[in-house]
């Protein structure tokens, strides 16, 4: 582990970039209609749930990363195994934002240049940026998060001064009855993106002071969790439920159709900048917890060592991980969502924090 | 092979030992060690180990009767102030009543220093190194026939350039006295400013050949004791043959030396400098520079300027806005220009959007190498500028004006939103208060140039993140170069955008002064009396003295 | 080396993973899904391949000079043993 800290401040800051990363760029819970605002609230609820695990693990091992406490949890043998796989998790999961993104750009602002070379430009600043380490990660989020809620509420304040909001089109509510939001939350948007936060458990060892980590990391998430949800509704009152959900970057259409004052339009460069920070920060931290979890289960003395080769890794597994977009798509919504995510974020945490709180119980008592 | 190569490098060293060692005592055997006690050999010894340079005065004096003793006083011409050499020593020495009978050899130090010489420092020396060192910085020596020990007397002094305004940090309001080149004048200058006990001084002499005097200057009870250890352990570390400027003090102790911004804060202005010792800085004067340095400096340091706690708070904020901006400007504005030009036209309102087009229609190059061209060109006039004798400073503006502004849009390389592009960024990088920091802009301007000419906005994004997560990496004396706003503290951003009243600066910045944090007392805002009348009677105002009544 | 073969370790796990993926749920079959991972690193313009290559270079060059140097230093080091 690096000997580093950060404070409360700098995790709400991160936790929050992290989860609108990519989540700004692709339709949220769109399965559920003009009810998929509703779903990520409901979603944001399991998130904090989530949350509350992964802190409660942490609360039993303060000062070590997820992938030592698994090993001393689950034993060193078969711990090492589940702690290589979040290590691989995180590559893949880094990786898939990173295409993601990468055909985001494509698609529809340069056409023209090679897919590849649009990762490797990121790839580079991540690299340079996670080098320096998770201090510098941080102080970076700071300034960024200044700028994301810049960009947030001015481009909210264009929205609504443009007059674009039908607000018609999320009525009417609930109106196939609970059961396809229920079913959104449980297959897609528990995941992503709240239950990503699982990569924090790798972070919270290194927050300064420990009995902050709780209330930060539900405030942020409560925070993205309206955000995303606004976004979500202000999409489909600007566009109506069919247009998102045939949209691939919902906001972006939102966003172009703003025209305030004849002469404010075409306003791609507020959603390149937004998803740009996101992404940045996202697969920052994604690249990041690789790194020392790699680092920690392999015996590396210095992490830095391992900053190209991961980093080369991701830009190779961006390109490779899927043949054109819609076999990525399709991936993402029928098979990540549900059967990568589930047991990396939901099922692995539980059980072992059912084991941490049996063992800790016993160590108490003895 | 590589044992051959081994072998005869070993055998180098092995032999540039050796000369060093017999270096040593060939030295030494110049001169001995200690003065000797006859007058001719010692100046017979001086005269060697300065190879008799013509600026070295030697004026023999006889004093005392029967016998008639010699002496001789040795200094450097124009290093000295030779009235006082005049005034209070030879004269004296020549006149003094208690020279002029019987005495002997021994007893003539003492008597010359206490009843004699008429000057502040006198004190006896044996050590030829310190001799020598004291002559060469301005002192006077006093040799004396029969007596193995001379008399220092500190008479430096000498032509120097008066106190002057500052040329570099010009202000509107506030004072507008500089340092210059001695660096008595400069600490004492800041003295001025701060009278207090608790403004510490640590001296040491820097450079092997040049024996420069370089001085830390901190104010003891707020200063942090960490800092303060560091920077010595630093100066300490210094191993030059000479320091000409406190550039080269900045270079050999800044924190990370692979970046173009300064991490360390210069100006010439003591009233910058007692501000800055206030908030818990530390300063470090070289002797031969108006140029003290401050440290831990931060980024948003370089957007201020003394002027703006002067002002108005809201002036002041408003003028430090303004700065941000110009500094944003000067950095990305012609990449801005190249990636709408070239990959999002679609920006740009349509009007606009023509006209560019049809301006850029007869320009045979792509927007990047037009902007390169222009870029290039305003930094040649500009170099030229500040290089050139003043007399010919019209020529150059004529000519820069007639090739910039007209001729290159009439031949066709250039369109004129391009040259309008360039001016404002040219005027906004002189705009910016510090220097280093605006040439730093303008150097990275051309990488900001290269990644929008080839990915566009996102290109430029990428680039300004990277700038980003290369300022946060930044620390200076250990604090984080972005400090009051990234690690952002909450008490002390009130300064850094913005500038806060002057009454609402109740703490020192945290991560440059740890401990000694209170600044001010409670109720500092003013508060003016409630009623009118009261004031009135207070001050036995006459009725009709004002208006209202 | 080592730091190398965490890199490739962590590579082959999940390219196989992704062509897992594809056979049991999108039904390609085995030798299509290898050909599209390969695909996109055979098919490369010049600018892709300038920069891939370089990403190589920067992956190899730190565990090549440390190779070096250990193999300098255990030349040395027998050289220096022989002398005595």
């Amino acid at each position: 582990m690096e000997k580093a800290k950060i404070n409360a401040y700098q995790l709400f800051v991160l936790i929050v970039l992290f989860e609108l990363g990519s989540a700004l760029m692709v339709p949220l819970a769109i399965e559920a209609k003009q009810d998929a605002w509703l779903v990520i609230l409901i979603g944001m609820g399991g998130g904090l749930f989530l949350y509350l695990i992964y802190y409660s693990l942490y609360y039993y091992y303060p000062d070590i990363p997820s992938t030592e406490y698994v090993q001393k949890i689950m034993g060193t043998t078969l711990g090492r195994i589940i702690a290589f796989f979040y290590v691989v998790y995180f590559v893949y999961l880094a990786a898939r934002v990173l295409r993601n993104f990468g055909e985001m750009l494509v698609t529809f602002a340069y056409p023209e240049t090679p897919l590849f070379v649009i990762n490797a430009l990121l790839i580079v600043l991540v690299i340079y940026t996670v080098r320096k380490g998770i201090e510098v990660l941080s102080r970076t989020g700071e300034f960024l998060f200044v700028f994301m809620s810049f960009l947030l509420i001015s481009a909210s304040i264009l929205v609504v001064v443009g007059g674009i909001i039908d607000s018609n089109n999320l009525r009417p509510i609930l109106a196939d009855g609970i059961q396809p939001v229920m079913k959104t939350v449980l297959m897609h948007n528990l995941y992503f993106p709240f239950g990503e936060v699982v990569v924090f458990t790798m972070i919270l060892p290194y927050l300064n002071r420990s009995e902050k980590a709780k209330r930060t990391g539900l405030m942020a998430i409560g925070l993205c969790g309206l955000i995303l949800s606004l976004i979500t509704a202000v999409n489909i009152s600007v566009l109506g439920v069919s247009l998102v959900s045939r949209s691939q970057y919902p906001l972006l259409s939102t966003i172009q159709t703003v025209e305030v004052a004849g002469f404010l339009e075409r306003l791609d460069v507020y959603f390149v900048l937004a998803v740009v920070i996101g992404v940045f920060v996202k697969i920052a931290v994604f690249f990041y917890v690789a790194m020392e979890g790699a680092a920690n289960l392999f015996a590396v003395k210095e992490s830095a060592r391992l900053v190209v080769p991961i980093g080369v890794v991701i830009l190779i597994l961006s390109i490779a991980v899927a043949s054109n977009f819609s076999e990525f798509f399709q991936e993402e919504h029928r098979f990540v969502h549900f059967y990568v995510h589930l047991p990396f974020q939901v099922i692995i945490p539980i059980f072992l924090l059912i084991i941490a709180f049996f063992k800790n119980r016993k160590k108490s008592k003895g | 092979m590589f044992s051959f190569f081994n072998g005869k490098r070993q055998t180098k060293k092995n032999m540039k030992k050796e000369q060093n060692s017999s270096d040593q005592p060939n030295s030494n055997t110049k001169y001995p060690g200690y003065i000797d006690n006859t007058l001719s050999t010692n100046i017979d010894i001086i005269r060697k180990r300065t190879g008799n340079s013509s600026d070295i005065v030697f004026r023999s004096l006889k004093i005392g009767r029967n016998p008639e003793i010699k002496t001789a006083v040795v200094y450097v011409k124009g290093m000295v102030d030779s009235q006082s050499v005049n005034d209070f020593l030879i004269e004296p020495m020549m006149n003094n009543p208690a020279l002029q009978e019987k005495i002997i050899p021994q007893e003539v130090l003492t008597i010359i220093t206490e009843e004699v010489v008429a000057l502040g420092g006198v004190k006896p020396v044996n050590d030829w190194d310190e001799l020598f060192g004291s002559l060469m910085s301005g002192n006077t020596i006093i040799f004396i026939d029969g007596v193995s020990e001379a008399l220092i007397a500190s008479t430096q002094g000498g032509e120097r350039r008066s106190i002057q305004e500052s040329t570099t940090y010009v202000s509107v309001r506030g004072p507008k006295e500089a340092f210059t080149e001695s660096i008595e004048t400069n600490i004492a200058m800041v003295r001025r400013i701060i009278n207090n006990p608790d403004l510490w001084i640590e001296s040491m002499k820097l450079g092997k050949m040049t024996k420069t005097d370089v001085s830390v200057m901190y104010i003891n009870e707020i200063a942090d004791k960490e800092i303060v250890k560091e920077v010595h352990k630093r100066l300490k570390r210094i191993d030059l043959d000479g320091i000409l400027e406190s550039g080269y003090i900045e270079q050999l102790i800044e924190d990370q030396t692979l970046t173009t911004f300064p991490t360390l804060y210069h100006t010439d202005r003591p009233d910058a400098v007692a501000g800055n010792l206030l908030e818990g800085r530390i300063a470090i004067f070289v002797n031969g520079t108006p140029f003290v340095l401050l440290g831990p400096a931060v980024f948003i340091q370089f957007f201020q300027s003394v002027e703006d706690y002067y002002e108005r708070y809201d002036i002041a904020t408003a003028v430090r806005f303004l700065r941000i901006f110009i500094f944003f400007i000067s950095l990305i504005g012609p990449a801005v220009y190249i990636a709408i030009t070239t990959f999002h036209q679609e920006m740009i309102p349509t009007q606009l959007a023509i006209i560019i087009a049809a301006q850029r229609e007869s320009v045979p190059f792509p927007a990047f190498v037009e902007a390169l061209i222009m870029e290039i060109t305003f930094e040649i006039l500009r170099e030229a500028g500040v290089r050139m004798p003043k007399a010919v400073g019209s020529t150059i503006s004529i000519v820069g004006a007639l090739v910039i502004g007209q001729a290159a849009i009439q031949a066709g390389i250039v369109s004129p939103a391009m040259v309008i592009v360039v001016s404002i960024t040219a005027i906004a990088s002189f705009a910016t208060p510090s220097y280093a920091v605006a040439i730093s802009a303008r150097l990275i301007r051309f990488l900001f140039m290269i990644s929008a000419a080839t990915f566009g906005f996102y290109g430029l994004i990428l680039a300004l993140i990277m700038l980003l997560v290369h300022l946060c990496s930044l620390r200076s004396f250990g604090v984080p170069y972005m400090s009051p706003i990234a690690p952002f503290i909450p008490g002390e951003a009130g300064d850094t955008f913005v500038r806060k009243p002057v009454w609402a600066y109740k703490e020192r910045p945290r991560l440059i002064a740890t401990e000694n944090l209170i600044r001010e007392g409670k109720d500092q805002r003013p508060q003016p009396p409630a009623n009118r009348q009261i004031d009135n009677q207070n001050q036995n105002i006459k009725k009709g003295d004002q208006n209202e009544t | 080396m080592k730091i190398l073969g965490i890199a490739l370790l962590i590579l082959v796990v999940l390219i196989s993973f992704s062509l897992y993926v594809d056979v049991t749920f999108l039904h390609v079959s085995l030798t299509n899904s290898i050909k599209n991972v390969l695909n996109p690193f055979i098919v490369m313009d010049s600018v892709e391949l300038f920069i891939f290559v370089l990403f190589l270079f920067f992956l190899v060059a730190p565990s090549l000079t440390s190779y070096i140097r250990k193999r300098k230093k255990g030349s040395n080091n027998e050289k220096k043993q022989q002398q005595p």
